[in-house]
């Protein structure tokens, strides 16, 4: 009862809502529930950044040289953190602990006190949560423990329970080694999601809905490596036609019927058929639709009012 | 409202949350026990000289692995505080 009339209020006045200690809830008991029967679609806001590319980390990091790549980490989060706050319904992934742990040190209280509360009320969840993404072939195991323990000690010690990332979240490296998967069941990881597989791999494994699997990372080992895989059905890309960052150019949706512009029926027909084509490809009736690219989210606003009217 | 009578569901989630209701699904997988090599995005493009390139920066790389291990030991051999 308190809950909905804050929400209440918060619809109203547009304050943004901090529900009660006693009801909050991270990691899967935050989730909304899957429903029988039907079509989920599981709409996932994300930003894929490179700890380092085409520009050096600090670069990324402030956005200098953005005649190279124009990309500034800080004002991803910075603009994250503030559309997140303006609906509880919202949610967003962050991946890399080496981008967000160098804007941590930097907020004052205010923002500080947001993101916890956020986090604990899973509106925020970490993905992966090394200190990046790491290479699968080029990389020593060692290494590759070093640097997730380095990320996941930052989170534990800032979030506590909350700050867990679940699954990791490998979208990018180019091929995935066995190793790697029986590193992250070690962890204590329950589950993996990739990007890039080889074209064939990936057109049969889409034609016999093989694009989910129980990897066993370690003969040895056996089922304690096991470690459920997911391949994505887009690598980590929109689909064609719905990229709303300030990046892309798709048109956005235009909800107001006197506008000669309206177009809430054609979008939505068109993301429905993708919706449910992309469904035959997949086991259970649920899909996930990655909704970010590369350093997205400069301007967290755009993403998200077009989400909230797709999802409307 | 254009989605009204639809067997479809939309909403914000989360990879973690998708594995829960995937999970919930009861469904079967199949099993997988080798690897994800090589990666070819087209019948041309295999993703293989990354194996290679830049052999300097990796073998400092690996070098810096071994440096940090040894000063790992030492620094809790000689019980010094821990910096980070």
């Amino acid at each position: 009862m308190i809950v909905a009339v804050l929400l209440l209020v918060s619809a109203v006045s547009g304050i943004p809502v901090e529900l009660p200690k006693s009801v909050e809830k991270c990691g899967y008991e935050s989730c909304t529930q899957a429903e029988p029967g039907v079509l989920n679609v599981h709409i996932v806001p994300h930003t894929h950044d490179d700890v380092g590319w085409l520009k050096t980390v600090d670069q990324y990091y402030f956005g200098s040289r953005n005649n190279i790549q124009k990309a500034g980490v800080q004002y991803i989060l910075d603009s994250v953190v503030k559309e997140l706050w303006q609906d509880p319904k919202r949610r967003f992934i962050y991946v890399e602990t080496a981008f967000f742990w160098k804007w941590w040190v930097r907020q004052g209280d205010d923002v500080r006190h947001k993101v916890h509360t956020m986090v604990r009320q899973g509106r925020l969840q970490f993905v992966g949560g090394a200190w990046s993404m790491n290479d699968e072939a080029a990389s020593h195991y060692q290494s590759t423990i070093d640097q997730f323990t380095r990320g996941l000690r930052k989170l534990n010690e800032t979030f506590g329970v909350c700050g867990i990332p679940r699954v990791g979240w490998q979208i990018d490296p180019f091929g995935h080694s066995r190793e790697f998967a029986s590193l992250l069941a070690g962890m204590g990881y329950d589950g993996l999601f990739l990007g890039r597989i080889d074209y064939q791999d990936k057109r049969t494994r889409l034609n016999n809905k093989e694009m989910e699997m129980i990897w066993r990372g370690d003969d040895n080992l056996g089922a304690s490596s096991d470690i459920f895989t997911g391949v994505l059905y887009n690598t980590y890309s929109p689909p064609p036609g719905f990229c709303f960052d300030v990046l892309c150019d798709d048109e956005p949706i235009i909800d107001d019927p006197h506008s000669p512009m309206y177009n809430v029926d054609e979008r939505v027909d068109k993301f429905l058929a993708i919706s449910k084509n992309m469904s035959k490809r997949y086991r259970t009736n649920n899909i996930l639709i990655t909704m970010g690219e590369d350093f997205h989210y400069q301007d967290a606003e755009m993403w998200f009012h077009n989400l909230d009217k797709l999802i409307q | 409202a254009a989605k009204d009578g639809l067997d479809i569901k939309l909403f914000y989630s989360t990879p973690d949350c998708y594995l829960k209701a995937v999970k919930d699904a009861n469904a079967t997988f199949p099993i997988k026990q080798d690897d994800f090599f090589p990666y070819a995005s087209d019948s041309t493009a295999y993703w293989t000289g990354y194996f290679t390139s830049r052999p300097t920066t990796k073998y400092f790389e690996r070098l810096g692995n071994n440096y940090l291990q040894v000063l790992k030991q030492l620094q809790v051999l000689a019980n010094l505080e821990e910096h980070n």
